[in-house]
């Protein structure tokens, strides 16, 4: 009864990355000077999105404006609290439903380029690594949180050792990777030749067809190029221990995120990059918290239905999700940039969630937390959403757009921003 | 071979003579030209112009945005022919000059028909396809086909970008950096596969892991002090297996297991089995015991840890998921309410209980001890028997998961129960070929052929004269062949390993133009391009080994050895990709995957549901009447009013209107009605007025404009821009036919809507689905039930020719009546599909010569596709 292992497993080419690095690289010191010269007040963006939101009524305070008290989620965070900022009111203004989760960054529609995307294609252009996307641990098989311009939903990193390795690592295997950039480039000279010579005997237009071969061809060698000087450039040193085993069982997701943040940490401190997404996965795993086992998977406890006692459970889970961005933000504190002044000035940091209340699949009110970024913090800002002019999420991120040095007036069904809270 | 009669001065049959020419130097290295040219109009027919037309058609007036004021004719650019074709078309039907205008004698308007069609068809020579990329389907199909694999692309792999409706049309499959990169990146991918580096060795290490340190999902286990317990049998691992949280199989091979196990409290008298599967550790919350490898099943009867070991084949990342084999509580609905029902006779209170807790509790622990203190209550009712206990049974077991999830915790306290002690793994003691390596392995044996008494040189070579021609669809001059040997030889010799030699020469056929493109002939094709055209039109694959050969042996130019080509392709499993993905793209099809019709149209209780044997059947639908067209030869006439179609029991009921008998399953099958009716035939498929609507409501002057485009053959030109689509927002008491009102009164807009809506509001009577419908959903009512009347559908009209149409059955009546233009726009459609390029004037006039013979020789379907695979359009590049 022994069952064939499932073909699609391996025929589906999950192992391409395993060769082929798909970084492509700068030189180090070119990406300090430019990140000088960036006009932005904020320089770098942080997105972490939370697949099964928070608890809405143990995270907003009730009080509006600079005097808030602390609830059981912002507990931990209180020591920030000059930091950030709390909106409520804000959403897509899109259908409920799991599938529209994934809007979180996107605007309306999902699969519209995702705000972290847009950013990287200005302020992610001069690092190693352009946008970094990570999952703490198995992201759910359905939920995507990053497009990419032509609309692909971009892979999550899930294991922190291949992070690690990304980052500060080379290649496993550098010399099987260099032979295959090696050989791939006479294998272009080959391929070049036999597209010369079928070029003498093609139609007019069709040599103007070819065209596109031959640029295409000359767009491929820069890329090898660029991966070729990638494979051996330097990793920038950093001093930190991971542990023998990556964390990707389902109840050591809270033990990965954990790593995720501190790997986070490190890559924006190197400026390995400037652009991070950070996906928090809501599965079944049943977690233990303060050495107590709670008393049903993750997800469950998100289906509270209004339950006290699976209510208490989950606010202990979205507690230490507080408690380990909290413990993120001591870190872009204590970590400098190369003026010396604390990352977190310069770096925008947004949690939030496609979903605004898990227990009954609603997409509205998201719940938005956005720290950093040289941006006005402090406060609990209410929005009537039943406003007419009620400002849309969107607006939130044209605001963070504009932080960046992003000249963007719209952000999808957005096209005002929320500069006079913030700005 | 049907050639246009009147055509003229087409530079043909250049490639005859040289077989594989693409590979010589032709000496005739310019494409004549034929366009580039403005000529002036003759006076004859300027001064016609000046008397019937420009009263309206100046500089000044521009009707229509149309001027013929210019004496002269650009014919280098492309709207010129556009222009010219839409004169002639209205001066044929007599559309122009306008009836209250001067009328031309009948002799003046023939002349000048003469002269047009004459210029039109000089100046749009047949042919003239562009250098066609393999799109994404050719693409992966060829590589499926050359290695005999099962490849998927990659996510993210870049997508194709259409053009005339088609997403195989030459001068939209353009060539970018990105997709280079990734056509190199699978090469690379399948090279690393089928020729892999030497495998490196890798030192066995033990892994020695604590009850404490095995992991589980949802509540397929639970941590009780150091040892984990499983309780279900629930195939999903994520809700009955546990598996170590730290570890996973360095490399592929054998690895020793020695596994702590003990049986908590058993059932009386059997014991308890322990199934090992090997899973990967990251996917295992989304694997089933059915789809993963046992290991091993291992009997426990012991209340203490027993060792058990073996040996084990582990694939590089996977772990030991550990199973309860034999549970009785499993999600598993029959399952589960046996379990629970034995529960509630063995444990009456749980029964009360759950009567108490009116058959639902939280999930998880909490459920769990709220039962548990239920049970401690003094106030319980009595415990139900019978029926009454059936069906507490039933409530409870409604949500299997939810309860499953309560119940492990009374397991987990009470048992039964596997408990894992721990584990300890050694290995790898040997390194073997996984799953995946045999795979791979096989498919090069089978590439390469007997190695047996043949150097590596000889393999290698003897590989890339069989493979090459294969790869490039035609025979490669020994110069390519050679070089490409050569590649080869200078990497065996510096790694002395076939795989190494083989890994870049394979890689860069993969990459080359001549397996990347196809038609690279001009003019009339040769047979090796004819062969692909042929083939990737009605197979989306490569050409098979006969096609090929009758393309080596040029016989595959003659007529008749064309047709039966075509026919045994179209006879062969192969044609269903061009069923399947012509009729996507016609019929805009593909959009039925992603659309979900909103469930509030559909009446309470619902007898009807929207699901997947639905989606199915509506998908399966036009696949299988087209099939049967074919199949049959049936009349064209049948694609408008058929009498038969494909369904199941729930759309033929629910949709047709079809008296079925009810039937087990949701089969599409084959039924006959009568002809004449509202449904049936191509234009009311279900699926075409799912794909024209949006799942919610319908527009008249999309489907209106759908229509013209894809059966009349009579698209409109694209819209004004400051006019948007009409929306019927139905909920004010103004109707869609009050609010399109306003296009026909004003002049600009009637030319095309006099066209359009007629026809837009026949198909009104079509809901969102294809169901009939006399009165749109009432929205005013609540927003959870649509399916109130509303407004009366008013489906009539009158054709700009004055033909009454009360509803889709005129339509229907009048199409039969003359059914060239639908047969015509057919053809168009099919030959832009097979040629990759947009059909001209001359093309047209050669169809409508082919249509015309069909319908007047009684043929069928099948006749019209094989004429026009033997077309001079077909032929031509």
């Amino acid at each position: 009864m022994t069952a064939p292992l499932n073909r699609r497993h391996f025929l589906r080419a999950v192992g391409m990355t395993l060769a082929l690095p798909v970084l492509e690289s700068i030189p180090l010191a070119a990406a300090t000077e430019s990140a000088l010269k960036a006009s932005g007040k904020a320089k770098r963006l942080v997105c972490i999105g939370a697949n099964l939101g928070l608890h809405a009524p143990s995270f907003y305070p009730k009080e509006t404006g600079s005097e808030f008290e602390a609830t059981p989620l912002l507990k931990p965070l209180m020591r920030h609290k000059e930091r950030f900022t709390l909106i409520s009111g804000l959403d897509h203004r899109a259908a409920n439903g799991h599938k529209n989760w994934d809007n979180f960054l996107c605007g309306k529609t999902v699969g519209d380029v995702s705000l972290d995307q847009v950013a990287a294609a200005e302020i992610g252009k001069d690092t190693r690594i352009g946008s970094l996307q990570l999952s703490a641990g198995r992201n759910s098989f359905r939920q995507k949180m990053v497009y990419n311009r032509q609309g692909v939903p971009l892979p999550m990193m899930e294991r922190p050792s291949v992070v690690y390795q990304t980052l500060f690592g080379l290649p496993d295997d550098v010399d099987r990777t260099e032979y295959l950039i090696k050989s791939g480039r006479s294998s272009l000279d080959k391929v070049t030749s036999e597209a010369r010579h079928l070029q003498r005997t093609v139609s007019l237009t069709d040599r103007a067809k070819l065209d596109e071969y031959f640029e295409s061809v000359r767009d491929l060698e820069g890329r090898m190029e660029r991966q070729l000087k990638g494979l051996h450039e330097p990793r920038p040193k950093v001093d930190y221990q991971l542990p023998e085993f990556d964390p990707i069982a389902p109840t050591l997701m809270l033990e990965n995120q954990a790593l995720m943040y501190d790997l986070m940490a490190l890559a924006l401190e190197t400026d390995s990059t400037r652009v991070i997404t950070l996906f928090l996965p809501g599965l079944g795993e049943v977690f233990t918290i303060n050495g107590k086992i709670l008393s049903a998977g993750y997800h469950a406890l998100s289906h509270h239905g209004n339950n006290a006692g699976m209510i208490a459970d989950l606010i202990k889970v979205e507690s230490e999700h507080m408690r380990l961005l909290s413990g993120f933000l001591d870190q872009l504190t204590q970590k400098t940039d190369t003026e010396g002044k604390p990352l977190l000035d310069s770096t925008l940091v947004l949690w939030g969630a496609g979903m605004g209340d898990a227990s009954r699949h609603s997409n509205t009110n998201l719940p938005v937390f956005l720290a950093g970024g040289g941006l006005k913090h402090g406060s609990n800002i209410a929005i009537d959403r039943n406003r007419l002019d009620a400002p849309l999420l969107g607006d939130l991120y044209v605001t963070m757009l504009q932080q960046m040095g992003i000249e963007q007036d719209r952000f999808s069904n957005a096209n005002r921003n929320m500069n006079q809270y913030l700005v | 071979m049907k050639v246009l009669e009147q055509s003229r001065g087409i530079v043909r049959s250049l490639a005859s003579g040289c077989l594989g020419s693409i590979f010589c130097i032709s000496l005739l290295t310019t494409n004549p030209d034929l366009n580039a040219k403005i000529e002036a109009l003759p006076a004859e027919q300027y001064a016609f112009l000046e008397t019937y037309c420009l009263d309206c058609h100046d500089d000044f007036e521009r009707k229509g945005d149309i001027s013929f004021e210019s004496t002269e004719i650009d014919w280098s650019e492309s709207e010129s022919l556009v222009l010219w074709e839409r004169a002639i078309e209205a001066l044929r039907k007599g559309e122009m000059p306008p009836e209250k205008k001067r009328q031309p004698s009948s002799a003046e308007r023939a002349q000048m028909i003469d002269w047009l069609d004459g210029i039109l068809i000089e100046k749009s020579p047949i042919g003239g396809t562009v250098l066609r990329r393999l799109n994404q389907r050719e693409y992966v199909n060829s590589l499926n086909e050359l290695l005999d694999i099962e490849y998927t692309l990659p996510n993210g792999f870049p997508v194709d970008n259409q053009a005339h409706g088609f997403d195989n049309q030459g001068d939209a499959l353009t060539l970018s950096g990105p997709l280079m990169h990734a056509y190199s990146n699978v090469a690379a991918d399948l090279a690393e596969k089928l020729f892999p580096p030497a495998r490196k060795p890798v030192d066995p290490e033990r892994s020695v892991l604590l009850g404490s340190e095995f992991t589980y999902s949802y509540s397929s286990g639970l941590q009780v002090g150091d040892v984990m317990r499983v309780v279900a049998s629930t195939d999903a691992l994520a809700h009955s297996a546990t598996w170590p949280s730290r570890f996973e199989a360095a490399a592929t091979g054998l690895y020793e297991v020695n596994l702590q196990l003990a049986a908590f409290n058993p059932r009386p008298s059997e014991s308890i089995i322990a199934s090992v599967h090997a899973v990967n550790a990251v996917e295992a919350p989304g694997e089933r015991t059915t789809t993963t490898r046992l290991l091993k099943e291992i009997e426990i009867d012991e209340r203490s840890p027993q060792s058990r070991a073996f040996e084990a084949l582990l694939e590089k990342g996977e772990t030991l998921a550990i199973h309860y084999s034999n549970a009785t509580i499993s999600e598993d609905r029959a399952k589960l309410r046996a379990h629970v029902k034995d529960l509630f006779i063995r444990e009456p209170v749980l029964a009360s209980a759950y009567m108490q807790a009116d058959a639902v509790v939280e999930r998880g622990r909490i459920g769990w001890e709220r039962l548990k203190r239920l049970m401690k209550s003094e106030l319980l009712p009595e415990p139900p028997i019978d029926d009454a206990l059936d069906a507490l049974v039933d409530r409870v077991v409604k949500n299997p998961r939810l309860t499953t999830e309560v119940l492990h915790y009374k397991h987990f306290e009470e048992g039964p129960a596997l408990e894992v002690h721990g584990a300890s793994v050694f290995g790898p003691v040997q390194l073997l070929d996984g799953e995946e390596e045999r795979y791979w392995n096989g498919r090069v044996s089978r590439l390469l052929g007997d190695r047996a008494g043949r150097s590596d040189r000889e393999v290698g070579a003897e590989f890339l004269e069989k493979f090459l021609p294969l790869a490039f669809r035609r025979p490669v001059p020994d110069d390519i062949v050679e070089e490409y040997i050569d590649m080869f030889e200078d990497a065996l010799e510096s790694s002395g390993r076939l795989e190494e030699g083989l890994h870049l020469a394979f890689r860069t056929a993969l990459t080359s133009p001549y397996f990347l493109y196809r038609g690279f002939e001009f003019g009339t094709m040769d047979a090796y391009d004819l062969a692909s055209r042929l083939s990737f039109f009605l197979t989306a694959l490569p050409p098979d080994e006969k096609l090929y050969q009758s393309a080596h042996d040029g016989s595959l130019l003659d007529s008749v050895v064309l047709r039966k080509q075509a026919e045994r392709l179209l006879e062969s499993k192969r044609s269903s990709a061009f069923v399947g993905s012509f009729l996507d793209q016609w019929l805009d099809l593909a959009a039925l995957e992603d659309l979900t019709p909103d469930k509030t149209l559909f009446p309470r209780p619902r007898e009807f549901k929207y699901g997947d044997a639905e989606k199915q059947s509506i998908i399966a639908e036009p696949n299988l009447f087209f099939a049967e067209m074919l199949e049959a030869n049936r009349p064209i006439v049948d694609f408008i009013d058929p009498g038969f179609t494909y369904t199941n029991y729930s759309i033929g009921t629910h949709v047709y209107e079809l008296p079925l008998p009810k039937k087990g399953g949701g089969n599409v099958e084959r039924v006959e009605f009568e002809k004449g009716g509202r449904f049936g035939g191509i234009m009311s498929m279900a699926g075409v007025m799912m794909a024209t609507a949006n799942g919610v409501d319908t527009q008249p002057v999309v489907r209106g404009v759908w229509m013209l485009e894809n059966i009349l053959g009579n698209p409109p030109p694209e819209p004004p821009d400051s006019v948007p689509a009409l929306t019927p927002d139905t909920s004010k008491a103004e109707s869609p036919r009050e609010m399109l009102a306003a296009h026909v009164s004003e002049e600009s807009c009637a030319a095309c809507h006099k066209r359009i809506d007629p026809i837009g509001f026949v198909f009104e009577s079509f809901d969102p689905i294809g169901r009939w419908r006399t009165h749109y959903p009432d929205l005013s009512g609540s927003a959870k039930d649509r399916t109130k009347n509303g407004l009366v559908v008013e489906s009539g009209g009158v054709l700009p020719d004055g033909t009454v149409l009360n509803d889709v059955r005129d339509l229907k009546a009048y199409l039969l009546e003359d059914i060239s233009p639908f047969a015509e726009c057919l053809s168009e459609k099919l030959l832009t599909y097979a040629t990759g390029r947009s059909m001209n004037y001359s093309d047209r006039t050669l169809i409508a010569e082919l249509v015309a013979e069909n319908i007047e020789s009684g043929e069928g379907f099948r006749d019209l596709l094989l004429d026009l695979v033997d077309s001079e359009s077909f032929r031509t590049k």
